[in-house]
């Protein structure tokens, strides 16, 4: 059985309560994909402040979620922006895009089994 | 209200503005309501997690997405205290942090710093900018509530000690009494304008008005009737003269009033109104009205030939005993032949 993506514990307990999380999830579906597409278009234009800087925010978001694993990709990618090393930053956005697409596929599921509850 | 208070015991402070003893300028204290604290981040999901946890606590929440808009709301809103978020575009939050320490009416607002760079050295740089405090992402909950709370009551106990600070800087200056000010402000500002009056060769008046047979009122009608008669009187005298005059408590039932660019005429036409403002309604005499009147005595001095002030109080303490001598209720500005000579330098 593979690992999930987030904690939903730790996400609950951040949160406080069912509501609040949902709400979370919606603003970082809506959010943190605009975010990650700057990550893609930074990395493609191999700008390192912007996906320094989109990489921080991610993974401040995600971290909230207990989104560890994707968490820790995104802080190296924004270590190794931020020294400059375009060239390690690009395996680890192509981490990114998967993780990233396995937690919002995770977090669309526990959208709806919520809304169905 | 039993045992006298003592200036040098901090209660003090608590007796006057509970008690309501204080009668000098209101001093603004902040106004018991919820803590307002800014939360500070431009990304959304901390931005929503903190403000809706924090507001669940009862606290006021401000957001803002970025430093400028945090900025704003700071002037605007005056917050009690402010998350912030270092990493954010255009200006980081390190950034605003230095601005708001540089300007003098953010100095002291209480900053935690709240970020997802949790190494050492982001921490202790942080905290050398002038942050209070600084926590790392994911946020724990308890713990930042915790460290809110500490904050909020080491800076509720600084702005108590700047209102005790700024309650005794004024107890110094005014007369508890009557509120005007006392006899060292009253030195402090005759000094002044004399020094003033010297410089550029302007007009100085200076009346002493002593309150007519005032151990009679305070025999008759009890202390607590003298006091109110002297704050009326002083109130009265407040209302005559001008903004520009300083009026003060110069000991027992005599006040001293400056007046700037007054010369001799223009000072017994201030003191004349003075007088009739007090005689003009009579006083409340322990729920008896009663007549109550003021002699005055007046010094006018240009400085161009120099002279001191001890010599300009005695020129007007000398026309105040003549009023008195003359009958009371009058005013009497100092002559140098009926007066006899107490300075060199004061004119007429």
């Amino acid at each position: 059985m593979s690992k999930s993506s987030f904690e939903l514990a730790e996400a609950l307990e951040q949160a406080g309560d069912p509501e609040l999380l949902r709400e979370l999830v919606l603003v970082l579906l809506d959010e943190g994909a605009k975010k990650f597409e700057m990550v893609l278009a930074a990395d493609k234009s191999g700008d390192a402040r912007s996906l320094e800087a989109a990489a921080h925010a991610l993974k401040g978001a995600v971290v909230v979620f207990g989104a560890k694993s994707i968490g820790a990709t995104f802080e190296e990618i924004e270590r190794a922006a931020r020294a400059g090393m375009l060239a390690q930053c690009r395996p680890l956005v192509q981490r990114a895009e998967g993780e990233w697409t396995a937690l919002v596929g995770e977090l669309q599921v526990w959208l709806a089994s919520a809304r169905e509850e | 209200m039993g045992l006298s208070p003592r200036l040098a015991d901090l209660d003090y402070v608590d007796w006057l503005l509970e008690g309501g003893a204080w009668r000098g300028p209101p001093i603004a204290m902040t106004a018991s309501r919820a803590h307002h604290i800014l939360v500070v981040d431009d990304e959304q999901v901390n931005l929503l997690l903190l403000s809706r946890r924090l507001a669940q606590r009862g606290y006021e929440v401000s957001t803002a997405g970025s430093a400028e808009e945090a900025l704003h709301i700071i002037h605007t809103n005056r917050p009690d205290i402010l998350l912030l978020d270092i990493f954010m575009p255009k200006v980081s939050g390190v950034d605003l942090l230095r601005k708001l320490r540089e300007s003098e009416g953010t100095s002291s607002l209480p900053v935690i710093l709240v970020s997802a760079l949790g190494d050492t050295s982001h921490i202790v740089r942080g905290l050398e900018e002038g942050a209070n405090d600084y926590v790392t992402k994911p946020v724990n909950q308890p713990i930042l509530v915790a460290r809110i709370e500490a904050l909020l009551r080491s800076s509720a106990m600084v702005r108590r000690l700047e209102v005790q600070t700024e309650i005794l800087a004024r107890l110094a200056a005014y007369d508890e009494l009557t509120g005007v000010y006392n006899r060292r402000s009253l030195f402090h500002a005759l000094e002044n304008e004399m020094s003033r009056s010297g410089r550029y060769g302007r007009d100085l008046g200076v009346v002493l008005f002593d309150i007519d047979h005032f151990k009679v009122i305070n025999d008759a009608c009890g202390h607590a009737a003298g006091d109110a008669i002297l704050r009326a009187v002083a109130q009265r005298a407040l209302d005559a003269l001008r903004s520009c005059d300083t009026l003060c408590r110069y000991g027992g039932e005599e006040f001293c009033a400056i007046l700037p660019e007054t010369n001799a005429t223009g000072a017994l036409r201030a003191a004349e109104r003075v007088r009739i403002a007090v005689e003009i309604d009579p006083f409340d005499g322990a729920g008896q009205p009663l007549q109550v009147t003021v002699s005055a005595g007046i010094a006018a001095w240009k400085g161009v030939r120099g002279g001191d002030m001890p010599d300009l109080l005695a020129c007007a303490d000398r026309a105040l005993y003549r009023a008195k001598h003359a009958g009371r209720n009058r005013v009497h500005l100092y002559d140098e032949a009926a007066d006899g000579q107490v300075p060199a330098t004061a004119t007429t």
